[in-house]
């Protein structure tokens, strides 16, 4: 387990109250059971927001450098990150596989959690298939979980799909401040698709939005 | 008056009707999981089907200031079809443990062959299994008996009144039901189960204690507005505010609040509405609308 996603847990389970954290040592412990089970694991990334609701999340600084960025995030999202890490770490060679299925029965929810948790897990370029796919989510909440506050696309996407991704931020108007790591990822076919966007835009007599020529100058 | 529809398949509606059951006051709904018109044959489309109601329909409706619930089942038509029905049973549990789920439902009768019999009884037994409450459709025809028959299973799985809701009632139905100590819902239809004038009637004989009213909008004739036309008619027929509310408000959040799984005080306070979160090309807004904001 890589060394953040072992101090998200011992900090989760400093945080929680005694009940809660009883709740996560047990499912933790469930999940370990080896030979590994999926459907433990998917029943406890299910009931993890309602056994821990109402607990507030951690403070920035007692996140691992990953998770600072992201907005407001409770116990329970916290906790499904910890349970994901110890089931992809239980599930051995198997994990790609646990994490797309946890991410295709996932409500919303669960599935902003599987993607806030990709840089946590060990060899997160196993996993970019699943972050890559859900790009194509319309949900928006689950798209941002992707492309906003958070480094794994810019870590681990091929160039067509980083684009992809920016474009479609800035078709549903995210400021690109937020998509992590793009002006290290930025390139010349990158800059052409904006302007290409900002071109159509402007023959339609629309707005064109400021981060196009901010992120992508000639 | 927040209005609270308990049975409505968003699904099958359009964004108008989202729009105008905002600006009626609707602010809360459950979309039971039902009978899609045309026949599933494969396990896996009752799957999609089941995350499109926990996924995309649910953000549909949060872009209205609509919080979306749903209730997940294996409907009384196709318990009849063995390509489906056992696997759809396996799956089930799995999708009854996530958030916003907060009933098994619509099961029940349609034909009331032995294979509904089984499935609703299996189906009552996992609702008890994992402390849920059941939503039972009765059905269009032989609904009298076929209530009775719904009753009665209730009673011999010894399944806690409480929190069963029949629903689809009519006037011969409703007295069977409140004899027992389960719910009764009203479909209110443009032409069939039942309509404003009758509700009104209803109300006025037997009082509010646990009587819900829906819309049961789907892809067929019917108004997603029932909920709203409803009270105003309750209104119109002079029945005091308070008794209003109690249908169409506080009698579907006390029991699907049963669940464990709604926030009941935080209804109480309106639902804000935050439409910019768009999405062009599939986003319930297109280009040139101007998001609606409400806190």
């Amino acid at each position: 387990m890589s060394s953040d996603a072992s101090a998200l847990r011992q900090q989760l389970r400093s945080h929680l109250d005694a009940d809660s954290c009883a709740w996560l040592d047990k499912a933790l412990a469930s999940i370990a059971e080896q030979p590994f089970a999926e459907a433990r694991a998917l029943n406890a990334f299910a009931l993890a927001s309602r056994k821990l609701r109402g607990a507030a999340g951690l403070a920035a600084a007692s996140l691992p450098e990953a998770l600072r960025s992201l907005p407001e995030t409770g116990a329970g999202a916290l906790a499904r990150m910890v349970l994901l890490t110890a089931a992809v770490e239980a599930s051995g060679a198997a994990a790609p596989a646990l994490v797309a299925e946890l991410f295709r029965q996932g409500d919303s929810d669960e599935k902003c959690a599987v993607l806030h948790a990709l840089p946590l897990l060990d060899e997160p370029a196993r996993f970019v298939d699943v972050a890559v796919n859900a790009c194509r989510s319309s949900v928006q909440p689950v798209f941002e979980a992707v492309a906003c506050d958070t480094p794994y696309a810019a870590q681990r996407f091929g160039d067509a799909a980083f684009a992809q991704m920016v474009l479609k931020a800035l078709f549903v108007g995210i400021p690109l401040e937020r998509v992590q790591g793009l002006r290290e990822r930025t390139n010349p076919e990158l800059s052409r698709m904006a302007h290409g966007y900002a071109s159509e835009r402007r023959a339609a007599g629309r707005t064109v939005p400021e981060d196009i020529d901010r992120f992508f100058p000639r | 008056m927040q209005l609270f529809d308990p049975h409505i398949h968003m699904t099958s509606r359009t964004t108008d009707d989202y729009q105008a059951m905002a600006a009626a006051g609707v602010t809360v709904l459950v979309e039971p999981a039902f009978w899609l018109g045309q026949p599933r044959t494969q396990v896996g489309s009752f799957e999609d089907y089941f995350l499109g109601l926990l996924g995309w329909e649910r953000f549909r409706a949060s872009q209205f200031g609509i919080k979306h619930y749903c209730t997940l089942a294996l409907n009384p038509k196709e318990a009849n079809d063995p390509r489906v029905a056992d696997g759809v049973l396996e799956m089930l549990p799995r999708y009854l443990a996530k958030d916003g789920v907060v009933a098994v439902g619509e099961i029940g009768f349609d034909d009331m062959t032995p294979a509904e019999d089984r499935y609703f009884a299996a189906q009552i037994e996992i609702a008890k299994e994992l402390d849920l409450p059941v939503m039972v459709h009765t059905p269009h025809r032989d609904k009298k008996r076929g209530t009775e028959r719904s009753l009665a299973l209730v009673k011999e799985q010894r399944f806690p009144e409480e929190k069963v809701l029949i629903d689809h009632n009519t006037e011969e139905t409703l007295p069977l039901v409140l004899a027992t100590g389960c719910w009764a819902g009203h479909s209110i239809y443009p032409h069939t189960k039942m309509d404003e004038a009758r509700m009104v009637a209803l109300v006025k004989q037997y009082g509010t204690d646990r009587i819900l009213v829906n819309s049961a909008a789907d892809w067929g004739v019917s108004d997603a507005l029932k909920v709203p036309k409803t009270a105003e008619a309750m209104r119109a027929a002079g029945i005091p505010e308070a008794d209003i509310e109690k249908v169409v408000w506080d009698n579907p959040l006390v029991f699907f609040a049963q669940s464990g799984r709604i926030d009941v005080e935080a209804h109480r306070k309106a639902t804000g509405i935050d439409q910019t979160q768009k999405f062009e090309g599939n986003s319930v807004l297109r280009g040139g609308q101007a998001p609606l904001v409400r806190p």
